[in-house]
């Protein structure tokens, strides 16, 4: 690997992507489209990645698509050197050097899942970014259609949701990010009764005292609680609680009383606490085991 | 004529050195440290105004433990960038999120006048 890495490397896993990166990059936008979207990545001080991904129900004309890039960049800048880079496999790509910026952008269409997907690289000309942007897109892979995504990997939390559900909510603060999921039909439309949270808290030597049980009752302050249980998960200890939210009679009597799942545990190797919980109202909700949330020691 | 400070750019933010205060006075208080910034005199606390009225002469900032560490860190020699790094690795945080909480904390400081910031520019060759 080239210099342009500084730090290891981790692996991200979103909407059926799968690449890796170097741990110190941050994504500070996302997508949560399965069909059209991007991610952006940054290093310690500036933007360095985009990633976009694109359904199609046909192939496209990679060719052509790269050749058109290539004018653009000619038209916006008459002085800019664009050179195509070989030996990329399925990529199709083009580095683009302009006023002592280099932009390597890839562009690949995958078959299997008729998704069009393109990397774009920022670097200046004092860095050697050719090795890393191979190394880069050697690891690139697709896995599954962005709606059929089953693993996800990103700010830390790395999960394994069931089939039928789908990314809804991502909510990202600094030591403390979630992802939603919700339960989807055959056509992709939400169902409204079935929804997954993961949420991992950080930096918890400063701030958690150990007692799981008050945690679970100050982060639902709403739900009557109807039993409490104690487990191991994975090495950790834990703490899983059930119940329900308050709802009128009407409600109540339509079978649409909310019931929820919680489980909490402290992952001492991290410094970091999960929290996943689980509500429906038309069955049981699924127990959060059926959603495998791997943190660092429990991590295949 | 006073010369209007230079802008600074965004990617030279981590570069800064904190230096602290030699004026502002520590004080341990079982887990807590407090910082003590000496207010700076007004023209009409120093007449007969001081003599009669008990104006305090500092003011007091207490520290929990992270901001303690950050505040040890910054020895005037240590760049931003390198005080982030060691408080992601202490604490098991990603470097973004480090980065957040340690500047948030530095620019407080920097307000209340117990830091200040150096930006240490490379020397021109003669």
């Amino acid at each position: 690997m080239s210099s342009f890495i500084t730090s290891p490397d981790e692996i991200v896993r979103w909407m059926g992507l799968r690449f890796r990166v170097p741990l110190d990059w941050e994504m500070v936008r996302h997508s949560k489209n399965s069909e059209k979207g991007s991610l952006v990545f940054v290093d310690r001080r500036r933007e360095r990645l985009e990633v976009h991904w694109l359904d199609c129900q046909n192939e496209p004309d990679v060719e052509r698509m790269v050749d058109n890039q290539r004018s653009l960049a000619q038209k916006e800048d008459p002085e800019a050197r664009v050179e195509q880079l070989r030996g990329l496999g399925a990529w199709r790509a083009l580095r683009i050097i302009s006023r002592g910026s280099v932009v390597s952008r890839a562009v690949r269409y995958d078959t299997k899942t008729k998704r069009l997907v393109e990397v774009v690289i920022s670097s200046s000309e004092a860095e050697e970014v050719g090795e890393f942007f191979q190394w880069y897109c050697r690891h690139f892979e697709v896995e599954a259609k962005g709606g059929q995504a089953l693993r996800w990997a990103a700010f830390d939390i790395d999960v394994s949701i069931p089939s039928g559900y789908r990314l809804c909510v991502a909510e990202i603060k600094p030591c403390d990010a979630a992802l939603e999921f919700e339960e989807v039909d055959a056509e992709g439309e939400p169902l409204l009764a079935q929804r997954v949270r993961v949420r991992r808290l950080g930096l918890v030597d400063s701030w958690f005292t150990g007692d799981l049980k008050g945690l679970v009752r100050t982060h639902a302050p709403k739900l009557k609680f109807s039993a409490f249980s104690e487990l191991i998960y994975g090495a950790h200890p834990a703490t899983e609680a059930s119940g329900v939210y308050p709802a009128p009679v009407f409600t109540r009597l339509r079978g649409r009383q909310v019931r929820t799942l919680i489980r909490l545990w402290a992952c001492a190797a991290e410094n970091a606490l999960y929290e996943v919980s689980s509500s429906g109202y038309r069955r049981p909700p699924i127990w959060p085991t059926d959603l495998k949330v791997h943190c660092r020691p429990l991590r295949p | 004529m006073t010369r209007a400070p230079e802008k600074l750019d965004p990617s030279q933010m981590l570069d800064l050195v904190p230096a602290a205060n030699r004026a502002v006075r520590a004080e341990h208080r079982g887990q807590t440290l407090i910082l003590y910034v000496p207010i700076r005199k007004r023209w009409w606390m120093r007449g007969p105004f001081g003599w009669l009225l008990p104006f305090r002469q500092e003011k007091g900032l207490a520290l929990d433990s992270l901001g303690r560490e950050v505040w040890e860190a910054c020895d005037g020699q240590r760049t931003i960038e390198q005080i982030t790094e060691g408080f992601a690795q202490r604490h098991r945080v990603r470097f973004h999120e480090a980065k957040l909480s340690v500047v948030t904390f530095l620019r407080s400081l920097v307000q209340r006048q117990v830091v200040v910031l150096v930006l240490n520019r490379p020397k021109e060759a003669s």
